[in-house]
């Protein structure tokens, strides 16, 4: 058996725990499961029959894109809240997840450093996002959002859907907001809010947080971090320096994305925004007209665009950090390390061997590489190859399409510098790939030339 | 109909058997490409595990069997291994690429 089971003991004895808090109600006469019906089990045969047609995202041959299972913890404490099913839009649709809730996110939040803040879950980083640049858009209206040219393309969409003027700022070779030419858009005067990348969805590049805060200093702007990938690698001893220096200054931004559901072991549906000021919750003020009555308390369908939110969401998440306190020298850093290790092992294999170009050492646990070619479309062509050749040995990667000039500096190819190029990427986010990568390069190797000269 | 024999290719993983075992030291094991002669993928993995033998290495897993033109046919084979490819059509030898070795214990397999 490839997947886990230890999720159903641990769901089963949970269960019992959970229904002993309801004793004192009568027996549901109506019993809402009924004798086992060979209808569900049929049902779910299909659903799993389905499900088969996925790549194995749980498996550490699959090294592709962002993309994991949750950790058993996870899965099961969401599972048993599904039990009871509640709302986190406000107390009475959910009194003790929603205090799990506050919990798991102070908890993140302390991890930058902040010990207040103003902040909640949100459904993923698209949702996260777009409440931090409403807050920035409602604090400085009409003025202009930029992000690296390199960051994701959510902000851009975010900003239209804000009705926000929105501007990319160009990066370096190494996928980072370059800041001489953030500061020269800050020069017009007409930018609100900067969003800065700790770990690009595409090469996991860190934008440099302490050259951009010094232009905050000159220049007033909102900073937005958005480390809805890369945040949680702040717990890892194991960073570059500069990788480092820019991570120890995100508790300096304004606002902060991170996503439990990327790197936080968590199931789909989990990212988490956070506002250093908590006074921004009187931008989010609304008055409800029915329903929730029961507690003066600020409640966080308060301070959430989203009402209805998932309670399992907060369960999981409080559950997970119990289990895995998120403290650097912690296991759950360890986890961490373990994927920044393996993401540099790998690197330096690739960087040694001739048949591959690396444009950059991996900043967290994305590496990026190509087949060693001079053009453009002879890259793209072979990555495409070798992507499928590797998927039939079981081994997934993914294609990413970078500016040529990641490349082009590193290993001497000319280009124009608004070619991109295919080449092929590896999220390395499972702590097992580290041992693994002798199979992963043994796969790759036994490809590598042939894909080129077939 | 006879079955017809062919060249077979597969990654095999590996472990020591004793010290003296041709892994680079420390190493706990291997991954290598393995190619050979045979007619069926039995007579493959028999070949192959016996060959491993003489280097005191234990075959643990052979997986992605199949034929060479199998695999030309629908991926793709590095310059190394055709070059063993082409060796083996002259001497009938099993043949194996690079080990790629890995120091710490496998964690899934």
């Amino acid at each position: 058996m490839h997947l886990e089971e230890t999720t159903l003991q641990l769901l089963k004895d949970s269960l019992q725990q959970l229904d002993g808090g309801f004793a004192a109600l009568p027996a549901i006469t109506e019993n809402p499961a009924p004798a086992p019906d060979p209808r569900l089990a049929a049902v779910m045969n299909e659903v799993a029959n389905k499900l088969q047609d996925n790549y194995p995202y749980f498996h550490p041959l699959y090294a592709g894109q962002m993309l994991k299972p949750p950790h058993p913890i996870a899965r099961a404490a969401y599972a048993l809240a599904t039990w009871i099913n509640p709302n986190n839009h406000a107390l009475d649709g959910g009194r003790a997840s929603s205090a799990m809730e506050k919990e798991a996110v102070a908890q993140i939040a302390a991890m930058f450093g902040w010990q207040q803040h103003l902040g909640h879950l949100c459904g993923g980083g698209t949702m996260a996002n777009l409440e931090a640049l409403w807050v920035a858009g409602q604090l400085n209206p009409g003025k202009k959002i930029v992000a690296s040219d390199q960051s994701h393309y959510t902000h851009k969409r975010i900003s239209a859907v804000l009705q926000l003027p929105f501007a990319n700022v160009p990066s370096d070779i190494r996928g980072r907001m370059d800041p001489s030419a953030l500061e020269k858009m800050l020069a017009a005067g007409d930018v609100g809010c900067v969003v800065a990348t700790a770990g690009t969805t595409g090469t996991g590049s860190v934008d440099p947080l302490p050259e951009i805060l010094r232009l905050r200093e000159r220049y007033n702007f909102r900073l937005h971090v958005d480390a809805a990938y890369g945040g949680y690698f702040t717990l890892a001893s194991n960073l570059a320096a500069e990788t480092r220096a820019s991570f120890d200054r995100i508790g300096l931004a304004d606002s902060i994305v991170i996503d439990p559901h990327k790197h936080g072991l968590q199931p789909y549906g989990c990212g988490c925004v956070l506002f250093r000021d908590p006074l921004v919750g009187a931008i989010y003020k609304h008055e409800s007209p029915y329903t929730y009555f029961s507690s003066s308390e600020l409640h966080l369908g308060e301070i959430s665009l989203e009402c209805s939110r998932p309670g399992a969401s907060a369960v999981a998440l409080w559950a997970t950090q119990r289990l895995l306190p998120l403290v650097r020298g912690g296991e759950f850093a360890g986890m961490l390390e373990a994927s920044r290790d393996a993401a540099l092992q790998f690197a330096q294999r690739l960087a040694s061997d001739t048949r591959w170009m690396l444009p950059f050492a991996p900043e967290l646990d994305i590496v990026v590489w190509a087949p060693r070619a001079k053009t453009v479309a002879e890259i793209s062509a072979l990555s495409q190859r070798i992507f499928a050749a590797t998927a039939r040995q079981h081994l997934h990667l993914a294609l990413v399409r970078v500016p040529f000039r990641f490349f082009a500096a590193q290993h001497n190819l000319t280009g124009a510098r608004e070619d991109t190029v295919l080449c092929l990427r590896s999220v390395l986010m499972k702590p097992e790939h580290r041992n693994w990568l002798g199979r992963i390069w043994a796969i790759l190797a036994g490809v590598a030339d042939g894909a080129l000269s077939r | 109909m006879p079955k017809r024999e062919c060249i077979w290719i597969a990654l095999a993983h590996v472990k020591p058997r004793s010290r003296e075992s041709v892994l680079s030291k420390g190493a706990k094991g291997a991954y290598v490409n393995a190619l050979a002669l045979a007619v069926d993928a039995v007579e493959f993995e028999q070949r192959v595990r016996g060959e491993l033998q003489e280097y005191s290495l234990e075959l643990i897993e052979l997986a992605d069997a199949g034929t060479l033109d199998d695999r030309l046919e629908t991926s793709a084979v590095s310059q190394e291994l055709i070059a063993l490819a082409d060796s083996i059509r002259v001497s009938d030898k099993i043949r194996f690429g690079i080990f790629h070795n890995y120091l710490a214990d496998e964690g899934i397999q």
